[in-house]
């Protein structure tokens, strides 16, 4: 337990000192996030018995960007995968 | 907040987590419900479509959906290297250019056009088919019979239309064209020229001799020194009729034209050489239907023409039958429309505005199973993912006296290969015919066999994998071939 307690401590001290980790860290997070909300957002829409909606938006990872990677690196498997 | 007070706090945190793993996941084929959804490729959306009532909507829909701005700015334009002043004189107003191309190519591939092409693509067939074959009697080995099928059937359909000329004085016409197949999704959504050098490479060696092609083709009409049914140098009437068209309309120099023709060639064959495959294929390693399919080609053997009645032939319940599963499972491509209207409704709850670009793949609409089980649920016997070639027969009468017919009424939303509507293909029973005569040379001419059936079912390609592109089997499938003895 204090062993663990230690290395978290030690990651914690790392991550102040480099920014490199810091950006790493925030990235991952923004990925997270954005990935959460997104599909959060895909299936209250799935889910709302409202009027005039705006079909949603198949769940992402960056924001901006959004499926335009997988679109690039394979268009055809990517939408495979959400049909 | 997403907890019902009814339920096992323990269950409902597991079920929870479980519901958040999934959604940081890519767990596959999570979102087609049958409920529309969007794709963003940064800002590019494209939304998908899935429910057959919302597919037949759209179909019906021809003021209020068009392809026209998708098939003029990516498909002529950015796929098939159009200049852009042909691609503005589409985009203006003021003619009806899109309907007068496409019931010429419908006059020009139904009726008695379609017999005379027909006949074409028989008689090339068959004799490029028996030009490799040893002494008769002799079996030839084919190593790999998808690349055997390709090379054949897209060199009788690039001879039927374009003659005999341009096709034998341009050897890397089959490749260059399948390479820019082959390249289609990358082409369309214009990845640049360093990006994808080779399908730049090919498709310029395509439209350089096209052009060619065009300017003789241009001076043999001028001084009626040409055939106008079919002429080895001009080609099929339906080629000297469009570079006629396309001479005298706004913005077309040899460059839009020559783009023109690399449009109906890449028409003509990038389904329906694939599909003639597996139709072929799907017929050989099934003893019980290539009995029933041998039988209907030996029964409309026409003696005048020393031929076949490729008409009846293709009113067979079981030949449409047969096609129509083929190319419900094997045919994967996407039918695309813009909305030109302020607002379109789906239904109560899912409206678009303006300019959204609506997106069907056909082969999914094809196998998802609530759309058929709404629409014809006696075709679901069988998986959907499974080829069944009596899918579309259906039975009239009772006991021993049923009679099967083919029919696809009511299947407008699951099964549109060729897309639906006004906007339908119009070539669609060129394609039909291509894959009946093929295999009437394949199978009536010669005998044709694959070497080890139960192998080949370990070769099947995932159903599940592309939403568009050409299918191949997994790997390379023997066969051999010989002449039929009379």
């Amino acid at each position: 337990m204090d062993g663990n307690t230690t290395s978290v401590g030690q990651m914690l001290a790392a991550l102040q000192q480099s920014v490199f980790a810091q950006a790493i860290v925030a990235v991952v997070v923004v990925c997270f996030c954005t990935r959460i909300l997104s599909s959060q957002w895909f299936h209250s829409i799935r889910c709302s018995k409202g009027r005039n909606l705006t079909p949603p938006t198949v769940p992402y990872w960056i924001p901006g960007l959004k499926h335009a990677l997988s679109l690039a690196y394979d268009p055809s498997t990517f939408m495979a995968t959400c049909l | 907040m997403f907890v019902s007070n009814d339920t096992d706090p323990s269950m409902a945190f597991a079920a929870h987590t479980t519901s958040y793993i999934n959604v940081l996941t890519l767990d596959r084929n999570k979102y087609g419900d049958g409920s529309p959804f969007f794709i963003d490729g940064a800002g590019r959306k494209m939304l998908f479509v899935l429910d057959p009532d919302h597919i037949k909507g759209i179909l019906r829909a021809s003021k209020e959906m068009d392809p026209n701005p998708f098939i003029h700015e990516r498909i002529l334009g950015a796929l098939m290297g159009s200049p852009q002043p042909a691609v503005d004189y589409y985009k203006s107003e003021g003619h009806n250019i899109d309907y007068i191309q496409t019931t010429h190519i419908r006059k020009h591939t139904t009726g008695s056009n379609l017999g005379l092409l027909d006949k074409r693509l028989f008689d090339t067939m068959k004799q490029t088919v028996g030009e490799n074959l040893k002494s008769p009697g002799e079996w030839t080995e084919i190593p790999d019979l998808f690349a055997f099928v390709t090379q054949h059937v897209t060199y009788a359909i690039a001879t039927t239309l374009l003659g005999t000329e341009l096709v034998s004085s341009y050897p890397g016409l089959i490749a260059d064209l399948w390479v820019h197949i082959e390249y289609t999704d990358q082409l369309f959504m214009g990845l640049p020229r360093f990006a994808i050098p080779k399908a730049y490479a090919a498709r310029d060696r395509l439209l350089a001799s096209f052009r060619a092609w065009s300017t003789k083709s241009e001076e043999l009409r001028k001084r009626g020194a040409v055939n106008t049914t079919w002429d080895p140098v001009a080609g099929s009437g339906l080629l000297q009729e469009r570079e006629k068209l396309y001479a005298e309309m706004p913005g077309h120099d040899e460059y839009a034209r020559s783009a023109q023709t690399l449009g109906l060639l890449y028409g003509g064959t990038s389904l329906a050489v694939p599909i003639t495959y597996w139709y072929l294929f799907e017929t050989l390693r099934t003893p019980d239907l290539h009995t029933r399919v041998l039988a209907e080609i030996k029964n409309h053997v026409d003696p005048k023409t020393d031929s076949y009645s490729f008409m009846q032939l293709t009113t067979r319940p079981l030949l449409q039958s047969l096609h129509a599963e083929t190319t419900r499972l094997y045919t994967v491509n996407l039918t695309v429309r813009e909305v030109t209207s302020p607002v379109y409704a789906f239904d109560d709850k899912y409206s678009i505005p303006k300019g959204t670009s609506v997106f069907i793949s056909n082969k999914w609409a094809g196998m998802y199973a609530p759309g058929w089980a709404k629409s014809r649920a006696q075709a679901l016997a069988r998986p959907l993912t499974t080829f069944w070639p009596e899918r579309y027969l259906v039975y009239d009468g009772n006991g021993t006296e049923k009679i099967e017919r083919f029919s696809d009424a009511g299947l407008s939303g699951n099964w549109m290969s060729f897309g639906g509507g006004e906007h339908k293909c119009p070539g669609r029973h060129f394609a039909r015919n291509i894959g009946i005569v093929s295999l009437a040379v394949l199978m009536g001419e010669f005998e044709l066999e694959v070497v080890d059936a139960e192998r080949t079912r370990r070769l099947n390609p995932d159903h599940k994998k592309k939403a568009f592109g050409t299918l191949f089997p997994t790997g390379k499938i023997a066969a051999r071939i010989r002449r039929r003895a009379n």
